[in-house]
């Protein structure tokens, strides 16, 4: 791994950001408005259960961490087959390793901004502080962005495969599975069926920790690390998915044809 | 040792065979004009040079060196134009040259940069984005960024596809005044067989993906017009192999991959 050439790739996201008011939008806009929509409705909440308006609250504000992640990997994977700039890249010594890092880095980095601002947020117009889990928030971002990382790693491998008229999916993908994570409703709520299926998404066991910990104060770390062993499983067989579908494009030519 | 070594190189797309059993090499210094009608197998060619597209037969080597094992350490010296692809089109020119720089590793980048604006006569232009650019603009910002990093070996893909005959002719002199200097060796693409005839040292004509003839522009011309030419001909060459069927080529001239073969 080059990490000057994993740089380059990040420095081609700041000059396009400082370019595109429309990505400003996307690290601030969306977050700022989805936290206000969800804390009046924690407000409202609030004034019959504080306990389940904080809950609304925290899984608003990690579950952006996740969308906006999973999001922006697929997306600028995109503007590079938008602008017709990927082959340039890929004829580059760039592995595609540190082409996909370059493009995790800089989804964490808007990540972190977008998240700085929803904290301020939250604390100022609704007296919500989601950094008093302290270590247990570390260790569930850590769950989140690697779950995040995996179906951006994933929706860049079909995007490869079938070209970017699939791209959509890459918003679509984390809505879908919402329901199923158990995001502002314990995952018991779900009907049977739909409970097996939640425990087997890494992020549910995010959620459901981070309620414990909201609730308890303590960690929990049997849903950290089952969250853990989750995404890990996810990740191979995502990276392997992702190292079939590069090498089937390179093998039918059709990656220069993106 | 040649730069750029291909023996029996094969790509198949289902049944379709792109390139088929080419061998041709590439000296340190020199200039090969690698030429063929439309679909002929040029690009998905180069694309397997640049290991965006993967081979189903054959060997590809670049400085002496195995290209499937050893492409990030090669690609830091070889470099790519193409018409058909483009720079990042919301950065300006500058910053484009400046992320190409980093991928590369260009030493005192902003100090390259700034020398190759200059010498491709687009300095003005630093901080325009590449979308304002007209083509012909693009087209030289396009050479700059395959000068970046000092490469030993440039692939070039029709570079010239979009710019007027001055400009054409300016840039056709100032890449062979870069290739003496910098003894580049150079693969170069174009329908515009005059510009072929300025800068190779050497022609590679391929057609259904074989390679049907190779040798000096002169040779060609004397080979394959029947013609005790002083100057080369490579336009009636182009039209007369293009025409000429594979199956009458092959039948005809027992194997045309070997029969023009020169030594470099």
């Amino acid at each position: 791994m080059n990490f000057t050439r994993v740089y380059a790739i990040v420095l081609r996201h700041i000059f396009l950001t400082m370019h595109q008011l429309e990505r400003f939008a996307d690290m601030f806009l969306f977050p700022i408005f989805g936290l206000l929509l969800w804390g009046f409705v924690s407000v409202y909440i609030g004034l019959n259960s504080a306990g389940l308006a904080a809950f609304l609250m925290g899984g608003m504000i990690l579950w952006v961490v996740f969308e906006r992640v999973s999001t922006a990997v697929g997306v600028d994977f995109m503007f590079d087959i938008w602008e017709q700039n990927l082959m340039n890249v890929l004829a580059s010594p760039i592995t595609i390793l540190e082409y996909i890092g370059g493009l995790v880095v800089v989804a964490i980095v808007k990540v972190v901004v977008s998240f700085l601002v929803m904290l301020a947020i939250a604390g100022i117009f609704y007296n919500f502080h989601i950094t008093t889990l302290g270590v247990s928030l570390v260790l569930l971002w850590f769950n989140l962005v690697l779950f995040a990382t995996v179906l951006g790693i994933f929706n860049i491998a079909i995007i490869l495969r079938w070209g970017h008229t699939v791209g959509p999916l890459t918003w679509i993908l984390p809505f879908f599975l919402q329901p199923f994570t158990a995001v502002f409703y314990p995952v018991d709520i779900l009907p049977n069926v739909l409970q097996k299926i939640a425990w087997f998404l890494p992020i549910t066991h995010v959620f459901e920790g981070m309620r414990f910990a909201m609730t308890s104060g303590k960690f929990d770390s049997e849903e950290f690390f089952t969250g853990l062993f989750f995404n890990l499983v996810y990740f191979v067989f995502t990276v392997l998915f992702f190292a079939y579908m590069f090498n089937l494009v390179k093998r039918k030519g059709t990656l220069v044809k993106l | 040792m040649p730069v750029l070594e291909v023996k029996n190189l094969v790509k198949k797309f289902k049944n379709f065979v792109a390139v088929d059993n080419i061998s041709f090499s590439i000296e340190e210094g020199e200039i090969l004009g690698f030429l063929g009608p439309n679909g002929a197998g040029k690009s998905t060619t180069i694309n397997c040079f640049l290991g965006v597209i993967k081979p189903d037969g054959g060997e590809i080597k670049i400085f002496g060196k195995g290209l499937i094992k050893n492409r990030s350490e090669i690609m830091q010296k070889v470099n790519y134009c193409s018409a058909e692809y483009h720079m990042p089109w919301n950065l300006s020119v500058y910053e484009s040259l400046l992320v190409y720089s980093t991928l590369y590793q260009v030493g005192s980048a902003k100090k390259r940069i700034l020398e190759l604006l200059e010498l491709f006569d687009v300095s003005d232009l630093r901080n325009k984005r590449i979308r304002e650019l007209s083509f012909g603009q693009r087209a030289r910002v396009s050479i700059a960024k395959s000068l970046l990093n000092h490469p030993r070996l440039l692939l070039l893909d029709e570079p010239m596809a979009s710019m007027d005959p001055d400009v054409v002719d300016r840039g056709i002199r100032l890449i062979k005044k870069i290739q003496k200097e910098e003894k580049i060796s150079i693969l170069y693409t174009s329908h515009n067989m005059w510009e072929i005839e300025q800068v190779a040292d050497k022609v590679v004509f391929i057609n259904h993906g074989k390679v049907i003839a190779q040798g000096t522009p002169l040779e060609l011309t004397q080979q394959e017009l029947k013609l005790e030419a002083k100057e080369p001909n490579l336009r009636e060459v182009f039209i007369h192999l293009s025409r000429r069927s594979l199956k009458e080529g092959i039948e005809g001239k027992g194997n045309p991959s070997t029969s023009l073969r020169v030594k470099s």
